[in-house]
């Protein structure tokens, strides 16, 4: 069991060192899949539908489901969310991005490599240049989503 | 950040509810103790996407009770150091502002605002301000209720059932977007 910096077991009380700086997210959520707000918001308008139609759900669930379904349809950027979001996870080539970094380009969309350095640090030992064909081809898909008919 | 996670809760049932629709009750069931709830581990379980196994009751001997333990998959929403999210401001005041990024509070102090944003206390509604600069520079920039903004998480604090955080936008590419 390699030991690393920021992972500490878990003894009585202690809190484990999360960064997500250098990709620490604790033991739980480790190499968990990891979601952009716009595939969160096609999630939740499902589970929505299920609340109003199956269950008197509790007040602080469809708070917390309402809060959350407003949030991701605000800041999701996709208007044909299900199928550009695929697109976009296609892109990126298989293992070379973790979860975390691959969810964090799709939700907050950066226009060059720079600003996606900056804004998600753990990206500053990739290619830059890879980097920035990857975003263009982003922001192709955002622009031209849903008229393709795909 | 929103993970989709595997998560599972045990439910005890009452012998009142052995019936054909038993399945369909222990579902509400999860439905109602798990969706919105907060913890420090799991963050914010926003919503039950599927669920993944049921699980043989097993039935309690003191207590008559069947127990099932139930497996299923779930949205959950955690923050962490360093992150960036987006946000949209609710309250300002002269310590700061608060951002509510989906179901989570996250207050950005005075401290971590950039020099050139000031709060204006003659503003109504209240706002931080930016002085208007001679140079080719942008138009005047404004935080008030409403606006979005990106932030990068500096710090979270885990309660038994509540997440608080604090944040900041003094870098690059961070504040207000339009």
């Amino acid at each position: 069991m390699a030991a690393s910096l920021n992972v500490k077991r878990l003894r009585r009380g202690q809190v484990e060192e999360t960064d997500a700086n250098v990709l620490q997210f604790g033991e739980e959520f480790n190499g968990c899949q990891c979601m952009m707000t716009s595939e969160v918001s096609v999630v939740l308008t499902f589970a929505l539908d299920r609340i109003s139609t199956v269950q008197n759900g509790s007040k602080l669930a469809t708070d917390v489901i309402q809060k959350s379904a407003e949030y991701c349809s605000k800041f999701g950027k996709f208007a044909n969310a299900k199928t550009t979001t695929r697109e976009i996870r296609n892109l990126f080539p298989p293992g070379k991005y973790s979860e975390f970094e691959i969810a964090q380009l799709g939700t907050l969309l950066p226009e060059s490599a720079e600003e996606a350095k900056l804004l998600i640090p753990s990206l500053h030992t990739k290619d830059e240049e890879e980097l920035d064909t990857l975003l263009r081809a982003m922001m192709a898909l955002k622009k031209y989503q849903g008229t393709s008919g795909l | 950040m929103f993970f989709l996670k595997v998560l599972t809760h045990t439910i005890q049932l009452h012998p009142q509810y052995f019936n054909r629709e038993f399945e369909g009750n222990l579902r509400k069931r999860l439905y109602d103790e798990v969706e919105g709830t907060c913890s420090g581990r799991y963050g914010y379980v926003i919503a039950v996407v599927d669920i993944l196994d049921i699980g043989r009751g097993v039935l309690q001997s003191t207590s008559g009770l069947a127990e099932f333990t139930i497996e299923y998959k779930a949205v959950v929403f955690k923050p962490f150091k360093n992150q960036v999210v987006d946000g949209v401001v609710t309250t300002v005041n002269k310590m700061g502002f608060f951002v509510e990024v989906g179901p989570l509070q996250v207050f950005v102090a005075n401290l971590s605002v950039p020099p050139y944003l000031k709060f204006d206390p003659n503003a109504n509604p209240p706002a931080f301000v930016s002085e208007l600069t001679d140079s080719a520079d942008t138009a005047a920039q404004r935080i008030e209720k409403g606006t979005h903004v990106r932030l990068r998480i500096i710090g979270t604090r885990v309660d038994q059932s509540e997440i608080f955080a604090i944040g900041s936008i003094k870098e690059d590419y961070l504040g207000p977007v339009a």
